[in-house]
């Protein structure tokens, strides 16, 4: 049905066709925000900062295509696990619900938001001593953060593959796994072409699991930018690696973006998931998937909570105290303050990127053409190294009355710059379940195009609407990227906060900085439950 | 948020000649209300303004040369002295505090093993101590570097690269960052790490005394003095600031005693200024060695990119 609506421009719905054009006027408000925002500065930095002969030394160092070689086989072998460990539980949760279900998808979904420093610290302290610097860390550590992503955007597309076509297959003598080869797969294929690719560019431009679990000797791009920027002061090397990791990962979108074009859609009937203890056959294999996983997710951010609660042999609740009793003072944070804070920029940042994500996923499901290449630019902001958006800044809003650098209001627009592309990638598929025969009904009983907006529209948004708030609420939680570069008075995000107090000697100050990882996560984990 | 937006901005245009603007990196933690004698002094307000680590704050500061974000700079050293000073960020500096980045060691876990603590970096090659040093890549670790710069102060352009060879083959170990060595690898804070010889500061045992939980009236861990390589920050006023005369003024401020006393127990580094007075966990712990390793800005400048590269060879071979 949306094949329809898209691509035979003399059937085309007439609500379709107001709609496109609405948003096409609304598109104002995303394009410049994200041209002056993103854009501007970005390409500012990459152009301004870098010389010829930067471009020829860069190119011809053996340690560039070193290192570019390990970002890629590392990023593909991390997509790899994360569907391993990701597809059973993706299939249990799509399915059936059971008690804890909701709990389970918090729990895998958490690692995602958190800040990098605290996944890689937590998965290190597991890791037996001689293997905790290397490439199995990573790949780990991948694995956590990136379950979440498979989950959402696999699970929503198979709870709309219905269950009537697998149990015919099965009737007619498939094995489950013939059923699933030849007749769920196929169906999935869109969207874990979707789910794979925001994987591979999540790992592909991976910094602070590689920084801390890579020790030495296993450095992706990402890190190798950081190290001339910051360590170095070679911006102009650092300028040329960002061209070339983007250029990877665009590379990588145009090959495989005619995979993404026989990607089909039902219109968007979501099935009912079953109760679990209606489904006896497989309740054993089901109830020992939906406990290992999020256990296996769960387990380093465990071992935060012991730890947060131990003071030498004994435990306590000192650290937890510390946070709200002014004892962190000392060391420069008002812990409540800072928590504040950064409720204020999450609330702040869910008000710009939701509109802003509907209004460009609507576009993207609504034009004509040229949908791959919206989708790709809004993606830039996760692709681009946070190195370049942070000198951008510094080099471009320098002249009064544009001197912003240092303006506290410049963090939740970076958080939603972030969060846009996964907001995007969620209320896609969303949208385009809405049918325009529906509004077309509407439309011809009468209704203006506003109505069948409020009626039809809006009504079947409210869940993937309150979704995508919730994901944006928790990436500016967990943002620890470009805001890392950004100058800011008085601002110490929670991340931030959580990386200075672990930066320190003393226990104490370490069982804080545990404490606060661990209510992050689990601050985290709630909000990501109910969305 | 707006009105957030909008203080900040009425801040930046109409009352700008009130303020000054202290750039830092984000564990520059002065105590509060440091800086209402200062107000009340001057009628300046002060705004410490932070963004990353002090790579980051400098690699900033670089970048706006001339067209600063605030008016002082605080947080280069004499590792980094050079490259601000080559970019020509500053107007005017002056050393502002003093510190040591030495070898840390767990007292327990060598007495009750019965084996005498090492005391020099020759010591630290001997078969007696394999596998029991971590320190930080020197890349991307300020501690890391200082260690780095120590054995080349003491053993010289020429012979550096071969007591690292001999390092590596007893075994040491090479962490990211200092977090991860301190609290992961090393055994004599709160990790259960297995190595009980760590880089880090000289100021990290009163450190552990002030922020014990539970509370202890000694630190666990000492330093080994000759390891120590001197670190100096400097504090400077930043070259086309609006505002030369509170900058001026501010650096002032910092200097004198008030300040310089503040600083040990916030910044766990030494004042500079010979007048202030140091707490009493300091005296008694921190090591202040009277002959440190150390070398001038301009060497470690011209050869920093050398040394690093050639430091990399060695552990990665």
């Amino acid at each position: 049905m949306r094949l329809f609506s898209r691509n035979s421009s003399s059937l085309e719905h007439d609500v379709t066709v107001v709609f496109r054009r609405v948003f096409t006027w609304l598109a104002v408000f995303p394009a410049t925000w994200f041209v002056v925002f993103f854009l501007w500065p970005t390409i500012h930095a990459l152009t301004s900062l870098t010389s010829w002969s930067a471009i020829s030394d860069t190119l011809s160092s053996q340690t560039t295509w070193n290192v570019l070689w390990f970002t890629t086989w590392q990023a593909v072998l991390s997509v790899a696990a994360t569907f391993v460990v990701a597809m059973p539980i993706t299939w249990i949760l799509a399915r059936f619900v059971f008690r804890g279900s909701r709990w389970v998808r918090g729990i895998v979904s958490t690692p995602f938001v958190l800040p990098t420093v605290v996944v890689a610290g937590a998965v290190m302290s597991l890791l037996p001593l001689r293997y905790q610097f290397g490439v199995h860390g990573i790949i780990i550590a991948h694995v956590l953060f990136n379950v979440a992503v498979v989950v959402r955007i696999v699970g929503a597309r198979w709870q709309t593959i219905s269950p009537n076509s697998t149990s015919a297959a099965a009737v007619l003598g498939a094995s489950p796994l013939q059923v699933f080869w030849h007749v769920t797969i196929p169906q999935l294929r869109g969207a874990m072409y979707n789910a794979g690719l925001i994987v591979f560019v999540f790992t592909f431009t991976s910094f602070g699991v590689v920084a801390v679990l890579g020790g030495i000797t296993r450095r992706t791009l990402e890190v190798e930018i950081y190290t001339n920027a910051i360590n170095l002061g070679f911006f102009d090397t650092a300028m040329v690696l960002a061209v070339v990791q983007l250029l990877a990962v665009l590379l990588v979108f145009a090959i495989t973006s005619t995979v993404s074009r026989r990607q089909t859609s039902d219109g968007g009937t979501t099935f009912h998931r079953i109760p679990l203890h209606d489904h006896p056959r497989h309740r054993l294999r089901i109830s020992v998937v939906a406990i290992a996983t999020p256990a296996f997710i769960a387990l380093p951010f465990a071992m935060l909570f012991i730890k947060s609660f131990r003071a030498g042999d004994t435990w306590t609740l000192n650290a937890w105290r510390n946070l709200w009793n002014g004892s962190l003072d000392r060391v420069g944070l008002d812990i409540p303050s800072v928590m504040w804070r950064c409720l204020i920029f999450a609330g702040t940042t869910v008000l710009i990127a939701v509109p802003m994500a509907y209004i460009v996923a609507s576009l993207s499901v609504y034009m004509r053409r040229g949908s791959a290449v919206l989708r790709t630019i809004t993606s830039l902001p996760i692709i681009i190294s946070a190195v370049t958006l942070g000198f951008g800044i510094i080099v471009t809003f320098n002249e009064s009355p544009y001197d912003w650098r240092g303006q506290t209001w410049l963090i939740p627009i970076v958080h939603a710059l972030v969060a846009l592309p996964l907001v995007v990638y969620l209320l896609t598929p969303a949208i385009q379940a809405v049918s325009p025969t529906q509004r077309d009904a509407a439309r011809t009983l009468g209704a203006s195009p506003l109505r069948v907006w409020w009626h039809i529209d809006a009504r079947l948004m409210r869940t993937p609407v309150l979704s995508a708030g919730a994901l944006s609420f928790s990436v500016s939680l967990g943002e620890f990227g470009a805001t890392t570069f950004l100058s800011r008075s008085s601002s110490t995000t929670l991340p931030i906060a959580i990386n200075q107090l672990l930066g320190r000697p003393g226990t104490s100050l370490q069982a804080s900085g545990f404490a606060l990882a661990a209510l992050l996560a689990l601050t985290t984990a709630v909000v990501m439950s109910r969305a | 948020m707006l009105t957030a937006c909008s203080d900040s901005a009425s801040d930046q245009n109409g009352s700008s000649n009130k303020e000054v603007v202290l750039l830092a990196y984000d564990s520059f933690t002065p105590e509060d209300g440091v800086f209402d004698d200062f107000t009340s002094e001057t009628g300046y307000s002060v705004k410490v303004v932070s963004g990353g680590d002090s790579g980051a704050v400098i690699s900033k500061a670089i970048l706006a040369s001339g067209n600063p974000e605030g008016d002082v700079l605080w947080g280069v050293d004499n590792t980094s002295l050079s490259r601000v000073l080559d970019a020509d960020v500053f107007d005017s500096y002056q050393e502002v505090n003093t510190g040591d980045i030495c070898v840390n060691v767990d007292n327990e876990w060598f007495a009750s093993r019965d084996i005498p603590i090492p005391s020099t970096l020759e010591d630290l090659i001997r078969p007696q101590y394999k596998n029991l040093l971590v320190v930080q890549d020197p890349v991307s670790s300020s501690p890391g570097l200082g260690f780095l710069l120590a054995t080349v102060a003491r053993f010289g352009e020429d012979n550096w690269a071969q007591y690292w060879n001999s390092l590596q083959e007893n075994g040491v170990l090479v962490a990211p960052d200092w977090t991860n060595a301190y609290y992961t690898n090393f055994s004599g804070s709160s990790g259960k790490g297995d190595r009980p010889l760590v880089v880090s500061y000289g100021s990290s045992p009163p450190a552990e005394v002030v922020f014990s939980d539970p509370p202890v009236d000694a630190p666990p861990t000492s330093v080994m003095e000759a390891s120590c390589f001197r670190q100096i920050e400097y504090v400077g006023v930043l070259r086309g600031t609006q505002n030369t005369e509170g900058a001026t003024a501010l650096v002032e401020y910092l200097l004198a005693t008030k300040f310089q006393e503040s600083m040990p127990l916030t910044l766990f580094v030494f004042p500079i200024n010979i007048d202030a007075q140091l707490p009493d966990v300091f005296v008694k712990f921190a090591a202040r060695p009277e002959t440190p390793l150390s070398l001038s800005p301009d060497v470690i400048a011209d050869n920093r990119d050398t040394w690093l590269e050639k430091w990399r060879e060695i552990v990665l071979s």
